[in-house]
């Protein structure tokens, strides 16, 4: 498939999410809103990442700040969802460890304009985490009928999905950059495809979710 | 190493963390699901228990007020009866003093009229045999003359539950909760009473002071209302209560 064609397939499903989102953003939740703003996000970011490789200029700290902004709303996403107030605080540490790590990360290479694939990676591994704990810990009775577990399910796929990758990245980049290329378009996107798909069937279930009766002043039995 | 080998190290791997990944989503999947349906068996049992536990304190409950029915009609309604024997005597012997006995002897017609019926009232075997529109309409008249709040009642023509005793004497009980709660705290003088019309057994609308409803079932007062509904559950009527600060309170009780 020609780069083109990949980069345009990405981007509209990145659109098409969106925009069945923004059907559906009045009876959405706070954390469902906040996967809406989070995809919303991922297009900023590529518009920006993509004129900036245009432009011929190195890109990479586009996509360290969109790691970042992605850990960091999946913690807030998270902190909506959870119930146990000791797993809220082990998931908020995490998330302040991560920033940490990511700075001396950054530090230590003297600049942000490399892929970081460890920092990327402990984001995975930690976004995973929940998000699995998010899947065994949900007390509905219809899976499938649950937005949030069809939006972690895509999260998780896409997450673990590129460790391999990302573990390889610095070596491919140094020795066989088309290569890297062609598999970073391949399985990345590949998996965002199919994160994008399972995000719309998320928000399909928003869809039959019944709306919520407004609050009267009685009670029936 | 060249191009095929890199593409599977790094194709593999994918494909075997995204099974492992699937493999351990469908066990939480299951593991949570088993987990869901152990808590609901759980909250069944839980329910179960109550239902007993509630089925039980209401048979105490009746036996109880058969109990003091019964001690209320044999010895305080004997009494007064005695009583009033006694002022017969008196006003046989002393044709004189039947001028200083007249107002006791109309008190105690009177007092002797709210034992029986509070005894009524309370007796689930007197109650079972006239029928929840007669009982319901005979409390009605005691709370009148009680408390002088001015009670208006509508009536269908049809009885809604008919034969079901056990439930007829329930939706009995509900409607004494209900006029408790009236007096103790609505400060009511109105009362609409309306029994077996369209699929409603009974419902009560009073113009008192009203509450909030939810805070009220929030706390943990609010004992007579979550009877009502307890009750309401029990014996199977569905149960509207409907109330807010300053706009009175409304209570229906309909047939399932």
């Amino acid at each position: 498939m020609q780069l083109f064609t990949r980069i345009f397939s990405y981007e509209f499903s990145v659109i098409a999410t969106l925009l069945f989102g923004t059907g559906l953003y009045r009876r959405m939740n706070n954390q469902e809103k906040l996967i809406f703003f989070y995809v919303a996000t991922i297009l900023v970011f590529d518009i920006w990442g993509m004129s900036l490789a245009i432009e011929g200029k190195n890109n990479w700290f586009v996509y360290n700040i969109l790691i970042g902004i992605e850990v960091l709303m999946l913690t807030v996403y998270l902190n909506q969802i959870l119930k146990n107030k000791s797993h809220i605080q082990y998931l908020n540490i995490s998330c302040f460890l991560f920033f940490i790590y990511s700075m001396v990360h950054v530090y230590f290479f003297g600049t942000s304009n490399l892929m970081l694939p460890l920092s990327m990676i402990g984001g995975s591994f930690l976004s995973l985490f929940f998000l699995l704990y998010l899947i065994y810990g949900q007390t509905e009775n219809k899976w499938i009928n649950s937005p949030d577990n069809w939006i972690s399910l895509g999260s998780i796929f896409y997450l673990c999905g590129t460790i391999p990758f990302q573990a390889l990245f610095h070596y491919l980049i140094d020795e066989k950059q088309d290569l890297a290329l062609m598999l970073f378009q391949t399985i990345n996107m590949g998996l965002s495809h199919f994160r994008f798909l399972l995000i719309i069937i998320g928000f399909f279930m928003i869809l039959k979710r019944k709306r919520s009766k407004p609050e009267l002043a009685s009670v029936s039995v | 190493m060249n191009d095929s080998d890199i593409i599977l190290l790094i194709v593999f791997p994918t494909i075997a963390i995204i099974i492992l990944i699937m493999a351990i989503v469908l066990g939480l999947i299951k593991s949570s699901r088993d987990k869901v349906k152990h808590l609901a068996e759980l909250a069944q049992i839980e329910i179960a228990f109550q239902k007993e536990l509630r089925e039980a304190d209401i048979e105490v409950g009746e036996f109880l007020r058969n109990q003091f029915a019964r001690e209320l009609h044999d010895n305080i309604g004997h009494t007064l009866t005695y009583m009033r024997l006694h002022i017969e005597n008196g006003k046989l012997d002393n044709p004189e003093s039947e001028v200083v006995f007249q107002p006791i002897e109309s008190l105690l017609d009177d007092a002797s009229n709210q034992v029986r019926m509070l005894s009524r009232s309370m007796n689930s075997d007197y109650l079972t045999q006239v029928g929840f529109t007669y009982a319901v309409k005979m409390e009605c008249d005691r709370l009148q003359k009680a408390s002088g709040i001015e009670i208006t009642i509508q009536e269908g023509e049809v009885e809604l539950i008919g034969q079901q005793k056990d439930r007829e004497l329930m939706a009995f009980r509900i409607f004494q909760e209900i006029i408790t709660n009236n007096i103790k705290h609505a400060n009511a003088t109105k009362l609409d009473v309306i029994l077996n019309l369209n699929s409603t057994i009974l419902g009560v609308v009073d113009n008192g002071k009203g509450f909030d409803l939810q805070a009220t079932l929030s706390s943990n007062k609010a004992s007579g209302i979550k009877n009502i509904i307890k009750r309401a559950q029990l014996a199977g009527f569905s149960c509207l209560v409907h109330s807010a600060p300053n706009q009175g309170c409304s209570y229906k009780l309909n047939i399932n």
